[in-house]
């Protein structure tokens, strides 16, 4: 054994030995907001005569333990004024907090907690938290807030661009983010196909996001998790807020259901019915609403109950010749148990429905899909020692597909009704993980998972020879679909295909001093389930499909390292990160593959790899009437798919490519004013590298059509994309003297309107014949006004 | 089905624009490309060959120049019977055609096209594909976005015996492939819609049957042609491999399609 690993070693034993020989008492309890009991988040539990300190967790929870005395402890958040309580520890004692909010601004009664600030000694890095009141701040297209557009300004988060559904993680693709909503897995997060988010952001507490060193809890998806809380509701008294935008309104209610014990909330959001199509006639409709529920009820001091609900859909139609609806609904159970003062529990059920429907009369057929799962999850959180806490837990999904079902929308449609296969399957995980303060300087964080995933029978899957359902056909030096060689019916309780996965993750922190560490993480991750899309960026019609005999699961592995400084009063930060990914099992498309209602998918798919680094830059500012922050990326995302013997071509020659939302260069800055109780002002700053396109590299007629030629994937970039968004927010003045708050937000988006191209197409002139570059751009300048209230 | 259905959805946006803007396209070296489709009419008698070989070379992207091809060795031979069929060239736009129209193909043989062009040997093999008569077409008066486009109505009656792959050539440039597997043996109607036609004009709809190699190639060669133009719905693009094989020089590839339909074809006059 080498000598740092002996001295580890010997460092847990000697912190073991001080928890045996002293005294000690454990604190704990909640802290909530004293105005609406809503649970807050990142509160900071503080002792400085000893130093140790703790946060409350997702649900306002904490736990400290003390040695026998008396005790000066501060409980601090940002947005909130600081209390100084004297305690004397005697006894294991339950100690609920409430905070005071510092202001009266509108903005900044939606809480904004410390969970941004810094935190120099925690192992967790590679981690952005906005709440929900920064979100509200930052301009928005069309005025609209929104949470997936606030998280593109982080360093390592990119999206395909402006229409772009989703976003990108450190060069990982869209589908490789676990987006978790009050604990419920989200499958789309995008409304009108990725202009708008699906959060709204009324409803929304705060959220968390992982580029690496993801703990050991989460698991299922290999880039990211974006860990989204909703509100709890005002337990205090009955409370409205709302909003009136140019694409959308918003009304929140909430109050108590039983004063000081439970609350409910009820928030909904819809785009206005014709918003989208006003060039056209009245037969079109393009619409999105959600509705966010929730109910939050303390049965006693160490039982809680939250059942909360999410349901969002889009709706187009056109001449009820095309009718298209989808979009995600979720209902979830939750319950919050106190086995001691040390070990909080959370008990979720969650049943999770993704639909996607089209009607399409002009061809007599009706279609829907869909993926339907039941989660069970039970966490625990072990404070055992300040200096040792355990997240412990399982975790169960199970999952239905619906890849299709087609049927006649009338009786003269030749279209004959056709199911497609439902495939079916089982996750489970079991985890560990410990965060472990081993000397004044260093922290660790290390936990393991274990991943079970089994892809259980189905009514028949096809057999190939070699199992191969993708030839070569050296000829022509193409990819095509194999025929199968026979068909395979299962049980639905038989297994086609079993994974088991040991998960490590491990994270380090060295703090060098009070202002300054160093971190370093590992992470290796599975992923089960994988997003059949070969388009730029994920369409609502895409398929989700499991692993099994023909699909492998993703596996990642991610390196990260990181200097991370505060500087004066902690109110500026400085975060640098450089992080190395390679996920294998990446899936890739033949040619021209048909994605769409193919009861066959293996047949269009080969198997490949995709790697990514990068470095990452993150300067803010968080106190004071002007804050701010400034971000910057450089990095690189790839993906290969070699030919599995050496006479096949593989995709792109075998060659790496650059992904689609790849983007060398990656800037943004952020800023916020704030003039005086009246106006402030807000501002986005954005520049990146062009995304990569395909520009043809030859030209021919076949049958009087013009066909371009392709060269390798990937290898030109549209023009950089730049632009500048400004907001300003007025709260009048009035606003003290009455119930009523209001408050006017100015936008505008894309300010020096510039054109920046979403795609760049080829194709033939109609009337001069010749071939011309087509470059489509989707905003200029939009300015937008939106007026909040809240009573 | 899906590339329609977006580019449709996005161009509704309203603030979305397009322009025409100058680009730099890259050169590479030129391929043989070979345009050679035949539609058989079984049902008119004698039996109808439409059809020619056309032989060019590529062009950079932006050129106007066209590349023809006059001086290659031309031939098709029935493998199954051992006819061979020579083409002789025509004009100077590369085109080439059997003497006399004498070549009239049959189901259930094999054909061969056999070029020499620059030293190099190029073949494709290929047989005649069926395909079944249009029932009927009618002009509809639906519209998808309410505006001055015509719809017509088209109905066919598929074969019930085997997998069909058609192609339906709509006048215009315009084309639509189908597949039989959600209509095996129905009969099917579908609507299109053109912009803008003028009354007493006239419009020709064919069908064609297709092999399955050959229906792929041609959802690839209208993808990539621009008529998914715009959307980003769209997947990443790559050359588009035919049926042709340089069998001197494998590397040396030529691009186009070597097909026989046989070919239905209906004309309505819009009203």
């Amino acid at each position: 054994m080498n000598r740092p690993l002996v001295w580890f070693f010997l460092s847990i034993l000697c912190n073991l030995q001080t928890i045996a020989g002293q005294e000690k008492f454990t604190l704990h309890g909640t802290v909530s907001d004293i105005a609406s009991n809503e649970t807050l988040i990142g509160v900071t539990i503080a002792v400085p005569e000893l130093q140790v300190g703790v946060i409350t967790n997702e649900y306002g929870f904490y736990s400290i333990t003390l040695p026998k005395g008396t005790y000066q402890i501060s409980i601090s958040s940002i947005g909130y004024k600081e209390i100084i309580k004297t305690i004397d520890v005697n006894k294991n004692t339950t100690l609920n907090l409430q905070l005071t909010e510092e202001a009266e601004q509108l903005e900044e009664i939606i809480l904004t907690e410390d969970i941004e600030k810094l935190e120099i000694r925690k192992p967790q890095m590679s981690v952005n938290s906005l709440s929900a009141g920064s979100i509200k701040k930052i301009p928005a297209i069309l005025g609209e807030a929104d949470v997936l557009k606030s998280i593109l300004l982080l360093p390592g988060v990119t999206s395909a661009g402006e229409g772009a559904s989703g976003f990108n993680v450190r060069g990982g693709s869209v589908d490789q983010n676990l987006i978790l909503l009050d604990e419920a897995t989200i499958f789309n997060s995008s409304h009108l196909f990725g202009f708008f988010s699906v959060f709204n952001p009324d409803a929304i507490k705060d959220l968390k996001l992982y580029k690496g060193g993801i703990p050991a809890k989460y698991g299922g998806r290999v880039s990211s998790v974006l860990d989204i809380y909703q509100k709890e509701g005002n337990s205090k008294e009955f409370k409205a807020n709302g909003g009136i935008g140019i694409v959308s309104s918003r009304l929140l209610l909430e109050g108590p259901l039983k004063k000081d014990q439970g609350a409910f909330l009820l928030a909904g959001r819809s785009s206005y019915a014709h918003l989208f199509l006003p060039l056209f006639d009245n037969d079109n409709k393009a619409y999105f609403y959600d509705l966010n529920t929730k109910l939050n009820y303390r049965l006693n001091k160490n039982n809680n109950l939250y059942v909360s609900g999410y349901f969002g859909r889009d709706v187009f139609s056109i001449s009820n010749s095309f009718i298209n609806t989808y979009g995600n609904s979720v209902v979830n159970l939750r319950w919050n148990h106190l086995f001691s003062e040390k070990i909080f529990s959370n008990l979720s059920l969650i049943y999770s429905d993704y639909f996607y429907g089209l009607e399409l009369d002009f061809v007599g057929f009706k279609w829907n899909s869909g993926i339907q799962n039941f989660n069970v999850k039970y966490d625990f959180k072990h404070y055992i020692s300040n200096d040792l806490k355990l997240n412990y837990g399982i975790n169960n999904t199970y999952y239905r597909f619906n890849p299709g079902e087609i049927e006649p929308n009338r009786s003269d449609s030749g279209i004959t009704p056709r199911k497609l296969i439902n495939k079916y399957a089982n996750e489970f995980a079991a985890y560990i993980d410990a965060e472990h303060k081993v000397t004044e300087n260093i922290t660790l964080q290390y936990g393991l998972r274990w991943s079970n995933f089994t892809r259980l029978g189905q009514e028949k899957l096809f057999i190939y020879n070699n199992n191969q359902a993708v030839d070569f056909n050296q000829d022509f030096q193409i990819y095509e679909s194999a025929d199968p060689i026979g068909i395979e019916k299962f049980a639905r309780d038989a297994q086609i295909a079993n994974f088991n996965n040991l998960e490590p993750r491990l994270a380090l922190s060295y703090a060098i001093n009070d202002l300054n560490s160093v971190k370093a993480s590992y992470n290796h991750m599975a992923q089960y389930l994988h997003l059949l899309s070969n388009t730029s960026s994920p369409t609502p019609l895409d398929v989700w499909t499991p692993s099994g005999k023909f699909i492998q699961p993703q596996i990642l592995d991610q390196f990260a390292i990181g200097y991370f400084k505060n500087l004066k009063n902690s109110d500026y930060s400085l975060e640098t990160e450089a992080f190395y990914k390679d996920i294998k099992n990446r899936i890739d498309y033949i040619d021209g593959a048909n994605l769409i209602a193919n009861d066959a998918i293996e047949q269009i798919l080969l198997k490949g790899k995709m790697r990514a680094y990068g470095l990452e830059f993150m300067f803010k500012k968080s106190g004071g009437n002007f804050n701010g922050w400034l971000s910057y990326t450089f990095s690189r995302s790839e993906q290969k798919t070699p030919g599995r013997t050496p006479i096949e071509s593989g995709i792109n020659n075998g060659k790496w490519y650059t992904t689609s939302f790849d983007k060398t260069h990656d800037l943004s800055l952020n800023t916020n004013y704030d003039l005086n109780d009246k106006w402030s002002f807000n501002s986005n700053l954005i520049f990146q590298t062009g995304q990569p396109t395909n520009y043809p590299i030859g030209n021919y007629e076949y049958q009087d059509l013009s066909i371009p030629i392709y060269g390798e994937r990937n290898k030109q970039r549209l023009p950089s994309y730049h632009r500048l968004d400004i907001a300003a927010t007025l709260t009048p003045k009035k606003n003290k003297k009455r119930k009523l708050q209001s408050q006017w937000v100015f936008g505008i988006y894309n300010a020096y309107n510039r054109k920046n191209a979403a795609s760049i197409s080829f194709g033939r002139n109609e009337d001069t014949s010749n071939n011309e570059a087509l470059r489509t751009s989707i905003f200029g300048i939009v300015p937008s006004v939106t007026y909040n209230f809240k009573f | 089905m899906k590339k329609h259905l977006y580019y449709l959805l996005f161009l509704l946006l309203f603030w979305s624009c397009q322009d025409v803007i100058e680009i730099d396209t890259p050169s590479t070296e030129t391929r043989l490309v070979v345009d050679a489709n035949f539609n058989v009419y079984n049902n008119q008698n004698p039996t109808r060959v439409d059809g020619w070989i056309n032989l060019s070379l590529t062009t950079d992207y932006f050129d106007i120049e066209k590349n023809p091809i006059n001086d290659a060795q031309v031939s098709i031979t029935n493998v199954t019977d051992g006819t061979v069929y020579p083409f002789t060239s025509i004009g100077s736009a590369g085109f080439y055609k059997s003497a006399n129209d004498s070549f009239v193909p049959k189901f259930n043989n094999l054909y061969q096209l056999n070029i020499i062009y620059n030293t190099e040997n190029y073949s494709a093999e290929t047989t005649l594909i069926p395909s079944v008569p249009i029932n009927k077409v009618t002009e509809g008066d639906g519209s998808l976005f309410g505006g001055d486009d015509t719809e017509i109505i088209v109905e066919y009656t598929d074969d019930p015996s085997r997998d069909d792959y058609y192609l339906f050539d709509l006048d215009f440039n315009e084309f639509l492939t189908t597949e039989d597997e959600f209509y095996q043996g129905e009969t099917f109607i579908f609507s299109y819609f053109y912009d803008d036609l003028n009354s007493d004009q006239e419009v020709t709809i064919k069908i064609m049957g297709l092999e399955e190699q050959f229906y792929n190639y041609m959802n690839n060669i209208l993808e990539q042609s621009g008529e998914g133009g715009g959307s980003p719905f769209q997947p990443t693009p790559s050359t588009i491999r035919g049926n042709i094989v340089n069998t001197s020089n494998s590397a040396n590839f030529a691009l186009g399609y070597f097909s026989i339909s046989e070919t239905y074809s209906y004309t309505l006059t819009i009203n």
